[in-house]
């Protein structure tokens, strides 16, 4: 049988700190799937339309999706 | 009277002619159009939202010799709520940074926190200049084409040669529009999309004048 006392005792004593870090992760993931689209949207449109300007934005857009990888390395290892 | 006859014959044979009318010879029909694309002052700048004769810009199906002569984009003061918004929104950190939600979090957490807002609003502004960058309408010296981007995953990509285009009709609505000179280009064709907006483009006058021109 559990102990009620202890089991509340428990989750009370349990720290929010990990849980708060799986969310922070799991945003971070979607984040990242959203910063790799758009990249491919760049990519698409400058397809449809291309001028001399068009690879400023692709580093841009490459930039963001590489940030966001390192932003989440940080949290994994750092929080 | 028939030997008179026959000499007067013989003269008018013999006579150089005063005048021979050279033979007039239609100009070929690019070059009415090179003529309207010549009086274009070339604009280059790569943010700009009319872009004139720009060099280094190509599309999807583009025509072998087919000339850009004008990118159209929605005029800058489009963009003025997005970028407000965006400077409001970078200094929004400053305002939270004492409120207790915030203090009570360690300072790993508070810099992560600080570090996704900006990552957010970084996505935010980025596809707000994605849409504006990418949402064109092309003049060439063979058609018109426009290409809509409604968010980042929906395209549209209309066009109609110039020989099918019917009527031009321009809309500047508001005094903001009259102030800053831009509105809708509105071109009703015979091509299978029978209409192609150019929306709160510049000088919609200059635009549909050059249109009328190239069509005419």
């Amino acid at each position: 049988m559990i102990d009620l006392n202890i089991a509340v005792n428990d989750l009370f004593n349990l720290s929010p700190w990990p849980i708060i870090k799986f969310f922070f992760l799991v945003a971070l993931l979607i984040y990242i799937i959203f910063a790799f689209i758009l990249v491919r949207q760049v990519s698409v449109m400058d397809k449809i339309f291309h001028s001399r300007f068009n690879v400023f934005i692709k580093l841009i857009s490459i930039a963001l999706f590489v940030l966001s990888v390192v932003v989440l390395l940080i949290v994994l290892k750092f929080l | 009277m028939l030997f008179l006859n026959f000499k007067l014959l013989i003269i008018n044979l013999n006579m150089p002619d005063l005048y021979t009318a050279k033979p007039t010879e239609k100009p070929p029909k690019t070059h009415r159009k090179t003529s309207v694309f010549d009086r274009l002052k070339n604009v280059e700048s790569p943010f700009s939202a009319f872009v004139v004769k720009p060099d280094g810009v190509s599309f999807e199906n583009q025509r072998r010799g087919e000339a850009v002569l004008l990118v159209l984009r929605k005029h800058w003061i489009t963009n003025l709520g997005w970028v407000t918004m965006g400077i409001f929104l970078v200094f929004m950190p400053l305002i939270f940074v004492e409120f207790p939600v915030i203090t009570l979090l360690p300072t790993g957490y508070k810099l992560v926190v600080f570090i996704s807002w900006y990552l957010l609003l970084i996505a935010f502004l980025f596809e707000k200049f994605l849409i504006w960058f990418f949402d064109v309408g092309v003049v060439t010296d063979q058609r018109v084409i426009d290409i809509d981007f409604y968010g980042l995953i929906y395209k549209e990509v209309s066009e109609a040669n110039l020989e099918k285009i019917q009527d031009v009709t321009l809309q500047q609505i508001g005094a903001i529009r009259t102030v800053f000179d831009f509105g809708n280009v509105i071109i009703q064709t015979a091509a299978e999309t029978n209409k192609i907006d150019f929306e709160d483009i510049p000088h919609p006058q200059r635009v549909s004048r050059l249109l009328e021109d190239l069509t005419r």
